[in-house]
């Protein structure tokens, strides 16, 4: 289990494993549409077990998912995953469909992470890039070569500016409205 | 723009970096957090970060299992151990960041003040370390660990009873890797 979050509206929960999968779950249904948890199974701790909350289990990246990532809402119920077979996926997560394959990196994927605007995403990998994509097409936006392995993404509120996190101890900030960047070094 | 961020090295930081779309270097300021107690002596990671939402605060955790509160100018306002080995998952609560819960290597949940970090509440619902937290709203929140399981926790009805969603097979992993790994949040 490497990251679990709660999509925008708070509806569905996606997960992702070492199991190469990725998976989302409807908690507040059960497989019998009965929400009372007494009437559901008990593992051998007694505690309450509910499988048929699994709504849909992603299952086409080939090493482990290490990351994902929610589109805002805007974008209805689309997911981001980041394997270590060097790809990143979008998701539909209701119809569990994967819609597009971002299949640029070399290496590892460790972080990809949404823009809160702008239907893009951006990915940091073990081949030392971050490449902000187009969700709309795949299509490759911008792509920066670091001084080191790329450990964690992110975005600013304004979806102007990406920061990665580095193997060399160093942070990386990306302006996307200019050519600059900014070397963080500690 | 402010990053926090959290290193190798035993410190973490907040970074300003200024917006400047004219000159091609931009030279980020910092002001370090200062954690004392076990992590400065023994230069041990700082392995979980976090902002609260509205940005005027923030949390870290640590190797030793010890968090700490921050106001955004860096100035410690608690900090105490709340989990026994490292804190792997820390949130803020959504709402008016009233609660934290922080995830631990322990496999331990805890709900904590963030005014003090009194203990509200303490989850064992894995059996190994959580990896991960993440509110839905400002009582209900979901834990993913290494023991394969994705549990889901009401704190109006007590944290002892959660709901477990099961299905993904063994992590038998470890990105301990993660004690290497520089992490941030973003705020401003």
């Amino acid at each position: 289990m490497n990251a679990v979050a709660w999509d925008p509206t708070g509806t569905l929960l996606a997960s992702c494993s070492d199991d190469r999968t990725a998976r989302i779950w409807n908690p507040d249904t059960s497989d019998s549409g009965d929400v009372d948890m007494e009437q559901g199974r008990a593992d051998e701790d007694g505690a309450d077990i509910s499988n048929g909350s699994l709504l849909q289990e992603l299952a086409e990246h080939t090493l482990t998912v290490y990351d994902l990532s929610w589109a805002p809402q805007s974008k209805g119920a689309q997911l981001a995953t980041a394997s270590w077979d060097g790809t990143v996926k979008l998701w539909d997560a209701e119809l569990g469909k994967c819609l597009t394959t971002l299949g640029k990196h070399a290496s590892a994927v460790y972080s990809v992470a949404y823009s809160p605007y702008y239907s893009m995403v951006a990915s940091g990998a073990h081949d030392r890039h971050v490449r902000v994509w187009s969700a709309k097409d795949g299509s490759l936006v911008r792509s920066v070569k670091c001084g080191a392995g790329v450990f964690k993404v992110g975005w600013s509120k304004d979806g102007g500016k990406v920061v990665a996190t580095l193997a060399d101890s160093s942070a990386l900030v990306v302006n996307l409205r200019s050519s600059n960047t900014a070397a963080i070094t500690s | 723009m402010t990053t926090l961020r959290r290193s190798g090295d035993g410190t973490a930081r907040i970074w300003t970096v200024p917006t400047s779309s004219k000159s091609q270097k931009v030279q980020p300021t910092s002001v370090e957090l200062v954690h004392q107690g076990r992590e400065s002596s023994s230069k041990k990671d700082i392995t979980a970060i976090a902002w609260s939402y509205s940005g005027q605060a923030l949390s870290t955790g640590t190797y030793h299992g010890d968090v700490y509160v921050w106001d955004r100018e860096g100035s410690l306002q608690c900090s105490t151990a709340l989990h026994e080995g490292p804190v792997l998952a820390l949130r803020w609560n959504p709402n008016k960041g009233e609660s934290i819960i922080s995830g631990g290597y322990d496999g331990r949940i805890v709900l904590s003040d963030s005014a003090d970090l009194q203990v509200q509440q303490t989850a064992t619902a894995h059996r190994g370390a959580v990896f991960d937290v993440d509110w839905r709203d400002a009582t209900t929140f979901a834990s993913g660990g290494t023991d394969g399981n994705v549990c889901v926790f009401k704190t109006d009805t007590g944290v002892d009873q959660p709901r477990y969603l099961r299905g993904h097979t063994v992590c038998a992993c470890v990105p301990f890797l993660m004690s290497f790994l520089n992490h941030f949040a973003f705020s401003f």
